[in-house]
């Protein structure tokens, strides 16, 4: 993933005007299955990153896609121009609309995607009295707030099982601020809101926290070397495509998927 | 024996590096508390469909990434 591009304070300013997704690639089947319509490398295979900008229907791509904003761009200061006179042409409903939490699909990914961000994690433990569309409610306009827009990584579960490996959290509903470990697997609860919080008091906690921490930064080799050595592994929930991801895979013999070794979709390209 | 006026001189001036150095030093760590912040950055859907019904919903332009959240099967690293 190219960060020279998208920590770029001008590309972060014209993100606002523009929803933005990211997703995981190889962690979802119809989300993979949309990526290939948008692009693929020349062996049709989907590859490890995509990047395009679309209008809102998706049906019309409005940059060239590729691997990374480097693809159509040439620097970070030139997309942000392009996103700027794009979304200029896009007249924003008058309608009053609930905002969307920007969250990932579960606590599993939450947490790996938090690490991979060096952000902390938000999660919404919900249950019967509870409802997680309470807690998202509370948080979703906080999340896109001036002062917290991209400072911290959503995730929601009802189980709280998933949240074993996070060391001092007792299992209760609410929402937790999480400080990832290294390899996104576990975890510390750094404070727990009861499900019923005010969200000034959470927007007022996010906000000190924020402002106490830094954005954990890694060295990409030695974070790898190191996890091979310890054992750190994810599995997909489906296989690899990518064929350098690939190669680089059996030379370690890792496997690559949830559907086991190999790599390759069942009745794949 | 009483100190030349050179060797006070030397020594006087070595009193005000350290003094110098000392005051760097802090202001250094002052500096680095400061930055000491998590910096502004892009608020991201992570899932597709939320993403395209908050497209829809707000007419706004999309810009649309996906990355590996794994090295080699390695997590925590894009």
């Amino acid at each position: 993933m190219d960060r020279s591009f998208l920590s770029n304070d001008q590309v972060i300013e014209a993100s606002r005007n523009f929803v933005c997704i990211r997703l995981a690639t190889y962690e979802d089947e119809a989300e993979a299955e949309f990526l290939r319509t948008v692009y693929v490398g020349r062996t049709g295979d989907l590859e490890n990153t995509v990047f395009v900008l679309m209008t809102p229907d998706t049906k019309q791509n409005l940059c060239r896609p590729g691997r990374s904003p480097n693809f159509a761009f040439r620097s970070p200061s030139s997309l942000a121009i392009e996103m700027n006179k794009i979304a200029k042409k896009y007249k924003a409903s008058n309608a009053e609309v609930d905002p969307i939490l920007p969250q990932l699909k579960d606590v599993r990914l939450g947490l790996n995607v938090s690490s991979c961000d060096g952000l902390p994690s938000v999660v919404c433990v919900a249950d019967g009295n509870n409802p997680a569309e309470f807690m998202q409610n509370l948080l979703a306009p906080l999340a896109y707030s001036e002062d917290l827009a991209g400072k911290f990584v959503y995730s929601t579960t009802t189980d709280p099982s998933m949240l074993k490996t996070v060391q001092g959290y007792s299992g209760k509903p609410g929402i937790l601020l999480i400080e990832p470990g290294d390899y996104g697997l576990d975890g510390k609860l750094v404070k727990l809101f009861s499900p019923t919080t005010e969200s000034s008091v959470i927007e007022k906690a996010l906000s000190e926290y924020a402002n106490g921490v830094s954005k954990v930064s890694k060295n990409h080799s030695t974070h790898v070397r190191t996890g091979m050595r310890e054992g750190k592994v994810w599995k997909t929930e489906i296989p690899i495509e990518d064929r350098n991801t690939l190669q680089a895979m059996q030379r370690t013999n890792r496997p690559s998927g949830r559907s086991g070794p190999g790599g390759r979709r069942p009745g794949g390209n | 024996m009483n100190p030349s006026p050179s060797r006070l001189l030397k020594t006087s001036q070595r009193i005000q590096l350290l003094i110098c150095l000392t005051a760097s030093i802090s202001v250094s760590s002052c500096y680095a508390q400061q930055n000491s912040e998590i910096p502004s950055g892009i608020a991201w859907h992570g899932v597709l469909t939320d993403g395209l019904a908050d497209a829809k919903a707000t007419n706004r332009p999309i810009m649309l990434l996906s990355a590996a959240p794994q090295c080699a099967g390695v997590p925590g690293m894009w």
